[in-house]
């Protein structure tokens, strides 16, 4: 017994000692390029607490990569913390607990959900740590319920989509059949980008179909299967983001059906831009998740010092075509991994 | 006779639960010497707090896990649960009902779902993995029906309350937890109901033929896990004041997790639920301390996992020697 | 030449820092059967474990066939021609027979398993032993006796040179023991050394050539069969001397019945079993295996579900199939399976003491302080060998874990008890304790029902005999100085007709 504690906590401090190297050497490595400071020196510093919704998604480390270039080039240290599998309000909550125990001097947020983060909002109005909102916009009757004022820094999902839907309009004959691929329901920029593509385009094609494949790649594949069996004569399938699209390409390659039909996506990640250049999707959806992060840096250190700052920003959406994907290919590299 | 060692090891299990309570106190000791070495505030009165608040709702459903565990079974569904209890609840605040009403309301239904699971297992002979496999699936499906998949919010003040008031400087919430573990260790290890749970869970049939209704305690664990979930429920709901129908994904495998780690056996009968909230805490604050030490994202779900790996392999130590 | 096909010599182990073998010894002629007595504890488990390398010993060395050897692994045993069979089978009852025999070796053609090759190969094995079923057979659907020929089957599709037989005939019938006899004697004219476990001295006298006596891990004596009456292999092995004598029993009340049974049918297995036992009285049930005694047992107690039956205890009509009713009206059921049925082998003595008692400990919790006390009175009472009373009852030798079963019901104050093989698996030393308290139950005015495949513990305890066949009672005997095995026997196997040809 005695010998199964003794082994435990060699464990423990064995498994702290190591990441507490591995955490030290990170920081010397990202603060060489800048003057070196003391690592264990945490009061001289700004430090910027930044919460993607997740850690496993391309556009979400884009939108951390913009936001650590800005960090370094200010010399302040950014906490980048996300939930481990689901992007939940709760995790969420969690995380923005600690980083105030931590001490962090501001927190920028892609929040889960736009309704979930009343309590930690609350959080944070308490500890008086400001708040940058970023990509997905927390709604204004959470923001009154808790008192606070809150920037908000991304696009407009509706706007992007309907891009997207007016292109299609201008492009294509009336009446074709288009099957939509949704996201999560429920999710406010998942029912946006639906509403934006349709608004513009709902009239003009025939929708016969319309589905939520969960964000996911494999959703987007089996939904596309289902709906090109029951529906052998669609031209068009719109994709609200791209691992969909790239599940609902799958489906209508193994179909035979790639020449008759177009697929466009959303979200513009690299793999959708090599994609649209390889001509096999028709387009996809460009937000900037990067200039997100850059503006929420930014914006945050000024907040801190006192400065007022935009409450607003649209960061644009672009619809990328084998017309602009070159120029904006380079553009993205900038914030690779 | 010849067991003489073997009797002075085995002697006294009581002082051995007192070493495992010393052992992780004395783990979270050191994690906060580690922390306070990395210049970070770890362990402060407030974080303790925090961190005892974050975990609370799996703590909670870990309590009902701990004993379907005991019974050497298993429910999937308790996630499911959460997120049905927080919809349901949610619907009726917004609806007008008054909240205690809602509470002891929603803590029926996750006893009534839990008899759901029980009837299967224990009458039905389904494994309870396949019972809770599906029921984890049809509870969360009937989450989406009750609001079409949207998400509730705008609660009135009163909800977070119930969690969140202060008593004595602290949250109702830790209070309540510890309610509730005081109350099922005294259930478990001093009424009739918690050792026939454990009977079943050591050997089913000889149970039986002790004279344990068997059928109806199984269902009776199960019940316990439904109620238990719920009002896992009811404190994430009051938590975030907000009700999301995808909450309490993966909190079944976090509770499990819990559980195992606590020392409690899969395969039912042996074990001690005031454990199962040391094996939640100890989650939490790796979680919490991890977050703070500025950990990777990657790199935290990676040390858990060995964390938990690492917890039963130690806990086998003894088996493994006796081989 | 060597004399021995089997030697070891010297072999010590020790677990948790106690030794549990010491300088044992045990030398096997080719083509003899070699008794190992002893009683439980005594170490033979652990030297066979040793000989098939399931466990590492310590020091000491084995010879075969005058080679040294130091097995890796049992399967490196086995490929050796060392084989074991255990009490508990090492079949996969969802295969099949052919398949189970080449488990681990299996007829190969370009990498896949050649079926047909397995299955002639397999019945030529089975033939061998007289196994008589298809070997497409799945095992699960095999009766005991039959598993136990597949094993055999197992062990001689290898060169077998050792094959230990750990109990075998603790659950087959007598029929099915004369088979098995005759296997072994062909085994034996081929020259393969047999090791042979078991606690029933007439068998071992009637199949065994040498015998070597354990006792307390160490090597006590190694004699010849033919020259050793049993009262000195039991005073060897025990150390002590046994009495198989008749006990006097005064208790019995013929006025006050304590169970009366009527029209109890259950399914195809029982067919309408009547019959009263008076309070005192020690009742025994005799028959061959599968002749329903265990699901009469279980019928009687609630746990099978009868229709129409009448069941009273004393003068109390029990409203059936409760299992729970049966305790509380005080009448108990002692499982032979005491690993399955009897104990929870992972808990504590106390706890498995308390079970079925916890209302005695309740006023509105329960008080662990008065339950430790009840076990420790009881560990005394019964003597029964723990550590501690939390001691995990499966670190108890069998014994000692019948003592606790007793001992749980014993506590409950129950007025029938119902013993089903209570002495199987365990010692004679033992056993005279199990007899001892089962007099003292009597003694004190509870009645007894015994299920017994011993003969031997039959005649010694009890005051009348149902004989079963075939789930009905053929006869009822009294217990009188006119009482024979051989009686007994006969209507067990032929329902009372001498003349019938089996």
């Amino acid at each position: 017994m005695v010998k199964k504690i003794l082994s435990l906590l060699i464990v423990c401090v064995l498994v702290f000692s190591l990441v507490g190297c591995g955490t030290s050497e990170k920081k010397v490595e990202d603060a060489s390029g800048t003057d070196v400071k003391d690592v264990t020196d945490t009061t001289k510093e700004l430090t910027i607490g930044f919460i993607p919704m997740t850690m496993n998604n391309e556009y979400f480390i884009t939108m951390v990569n913009g936001a650590k270039q800005k960090a370094k080039e200010l010399g302040i240290k950014l906490d980048v913390q996300a939930a481990d599998q689901h992007a939940s309000a709760a995790a969420q909550l969690t995380i923005i607990e600690n980083m105030i125990t931590s001490g962090v001097d501001g927190i920028c947020i892609v929040p889960s959900s736009s309704e979930g983060l009343a309590t930690a909002l609350e959080k944070c109005k308490e500890a008086g740590v400001p708040v940058i909102n970023l990509d997905t916009i927390i709604n204004q009757a959470v923001l009154d319920e808790v008192g606070l004022e809150v920037p908000f820094y991304g696009t407009n999902n509706y706007e992007g989509a309907k891009a997207a839907g007016e292109y299609v309009v201008a492009n294509f004959e009336a009446g074709i059949e288009t099957i939509i691929l949704t996201g999560i329901e429920g999710q406010q920029n998942a029912a946006d980008r639906r509403n934006g593509f349709f608004d513009a385009a709902g009239k003009h094609v025939h929708v016969v179909a319309e589905q939520s494949a969960n964000w996911e790649v494999d959703q987007g594949y089996t939904a596309t299967q289902n709906m090109l069996s029951a529906n052998p004569n669609i031209q068009l399938i719109f994709a609200s983001n791209d691992g969909m699209a790239i599940g609902a390409l799958r489906a209508v390659e193994e179909a035979n059906q790639k020449d008759t039909i177009k697929i466009i996506g959303f979200d513009a990640v690299s793999e959708a831009l090599n994609l649209v250049e390889a001509g096999d999707f028709l387009g996809t959806v460009a937000q900037y998740p990067a200039e997100m992060g850059i503006l929420g840096v930014e914006n945050m250190v000024k907040v801190i010092n006192g400065e007022t700052v935009k409450q607003s920003i649209d960061t644009g959406t672009k619809l990328i075509t084998i017309d602009n994907v070159a120029e904006h290919k380079e553009y993205s590299s900038k914030f690779a991994d | 006779m010849k067991n003489v060692s073997v009797k002075e090891r085995l002697k006294d299990k009581d002082i051995q639960a007192l070493a495992l309570y010393i052992g992780t106190i004395a783990i979270l000791i050191i994690l906060s010497v580690v922390c306070k070495l990395l210049g970070k505030n770890f362990l402060t009165v407030g974080n303790i707090q925090n961190i005892i608040n974050q975990s609370a709702v799996i703590a909670v459903i870990a309590i009902g896990q701990s004993i379907v565990i005991l019974t050497g079974g298993i429910d999937l569904s308790v996630s499911s649960v959460v997120g049905f209890v927080g919809i349901l609840g949610g619907l009726l605040i917004k609806g007008g009902m008054p909240i205690p009403l809602v509470c002891i309301l929603l803590m029926i239904v996750g006893l009534a779902l839990g008899i759901f699971n029980g009837v299967f297992v224990s009458y039905g002979k389904v494994p309870a993995f396949i019972v809770t496999l599906g029921s984890m699936q049809i509870i969360r499906g009937l989450t989406m029906v009750l609001n079409s998949g949207k998400p509730i919010s705008g609660f009135p003040q009163g909800l977070r309350t119930i969690t969140n008031a202060k008593l004595l400087g602290m949250p109702v919430s830790i209070i309540y937890l510890f309610l509730l573990y005081a109350i099922m260790i005294t259930v478990m290890k001093k009424t009739r109901l918690g050792r026939w749970i454990y009977a079943i869970g050591g050997n089913a049939n000889a149970a039986k033929l002790a004279g344990v209704r068997t059928k109806k305690i199984e269902l009776y664990a199960y019940a316990i896990g439904g109620l238990f979930a719920a009002i896992g429920g009811i404190f994430l709901l009051s938590r975030l004041a907000y009700a999301d129908p995808n909450a309490g994904m993966g909190y079944e495998l976090d509770a499990i997790a819990a559980v195992v780690i606590g020392g409690i056996a899969l395969s039912g009968g042996k074990g001690n639920i005031g454990n199962t909230l040391i094996g939640a805490l100890i989650l939490g604050m790796l979680k919490c301390g991890l977050q703070i030490m500025n950990v990777p994202v990657y790199y935290q779900t990676i040390i858990i996992g060995v964390t938990i790996i690492a917890a039963v392999f130690l806990d086998k130590a003894k088996e493994r020697k006796a081989e | 030449m060597n004399d021995y096909i089997l030697e070891m010599k010297n072999i010590s182990k020790s677990f948790f820092g106690i030794k549990v073998l010491e300088n044992a010894q045990l030398q096997v002629k080719p083509g003899e059967v070699h008794v190992l007595l002893g009683e439980n504890g005594a170490g033979k488990s652990t030297l066979i474990k040793i000989l098939s390398s399931a466990y590492k010993k310590e020091a000491g060395q084995i010879f075969v066939n005058g080679v040294e050897v130091d097995f890796k692994s049992p399967k490196e045993a086995i490929d050796n021609g060392v084989s074991v069979i255990y009490q508990e089978f090492n079949l996969n009852p969802h295969m099949a027979v052919y398949e189970n025999i080449y488990l681990g070796k299996e007829h190969l053609r370009k990498g896949l398993i050649n079926k047909k090759e397995s299955i002639i190969e397999s019945e030529k094995y089975m033939k061998l032993i007289g196994l008589n079923v298809s070997p497409t057979t799945l095992v699960s659907k095999l009766s005991v006796a039959e598993k136990q020929m597949v094993e055999i089957a197992k062990a001689i599709t290898t060169d077998v040179k050792v094959l230990v037989l750990d109990e075998p005939t603790a659950a087959i019938t007598d029929k099915e023991t004369e088979k098995l006899f005759d296997i072994i004697r062909s085994l034996k004219a081929k020259g393969v050394g047999i090791i042979y476990i078991s606690h029933r001295m007439s068998e071992l006298v009637e199949i065994g050539d040498r015998c070597t006596i354990m006792r307390d891990g160490a090597f006590v004596s190694t004699v010849e069969l033919k020259e050793t009456s049993v009262d000195e292999l039991t005073r060897l092995m025990v150390g002590r001397n046994v009495s198989f004598e008749k006990i006097e029993n005064k208790f019995i009340d013929k006025d006050q019945v304590a169970l009366r049974v009527e029209n109890l049918s259950f399914k195809k297995l029982l067919k309408n079993i009547n019959f009263e036992i008076n309070k005192g009285e020690i009742f025994g049930l005799a028959g061959l295996v599968g002749a329903g005694r265990t699901e009469l047992a279980k019928c009687i107690i609630g746990e099978y579900k009868t229709v129409g039956a009448t069941i009273k205890i004393r003068d109390h009509l029990l409203k059936g199939n409760s299992v729970p009713e049966t305790i509380k009206n005080k009448m108990v059921y002692l499982s032979e399976d005491r690993k399955d049925e009897g104990l929870i082998t992972i808990h504590s003595v106390k706890e498995n003491i308390a079970l079925p008692n916890l209302l005695k400990f309740k006023k509105i919790l329960l008080n662990d302080k008065k339950m430790i006390n009840t076990t420790k009175e009881y560990i005394n009472k019964l003597r029964i060998r723990t550590s501690s009373p939390l001691a995990e009852v499966k670190t108890l030798s069998g014994g000692n874990q019948q003592k606790v079963v007793i001992a749980k019901w014993l506590c409950l104050n129950a007025d029938v008890y119902i013993f089903d093989e209570p002495t199987r698996g365990i010692d004679v030393g033992a056993r005279d304790e199990i007899y001892a308290i089962m007099y003292e139950l009597i003694k004190n005015g509870a009645s007894i029902i015994m299920i017994s495949s011993d003969l031997v513990e039959v005649m010694k305890m009890c005051d009348r005999v149902a004989v079963m066949k075939e789930g009905q009672f053929v006869t009822i005997l009294e217990n009188d100085e006119h009482l024979t095995q051989e009686i007994i026997l006969t209507y067990a196997l032929h329902g009372g007709n001498k003349n019938e040809e089996c």
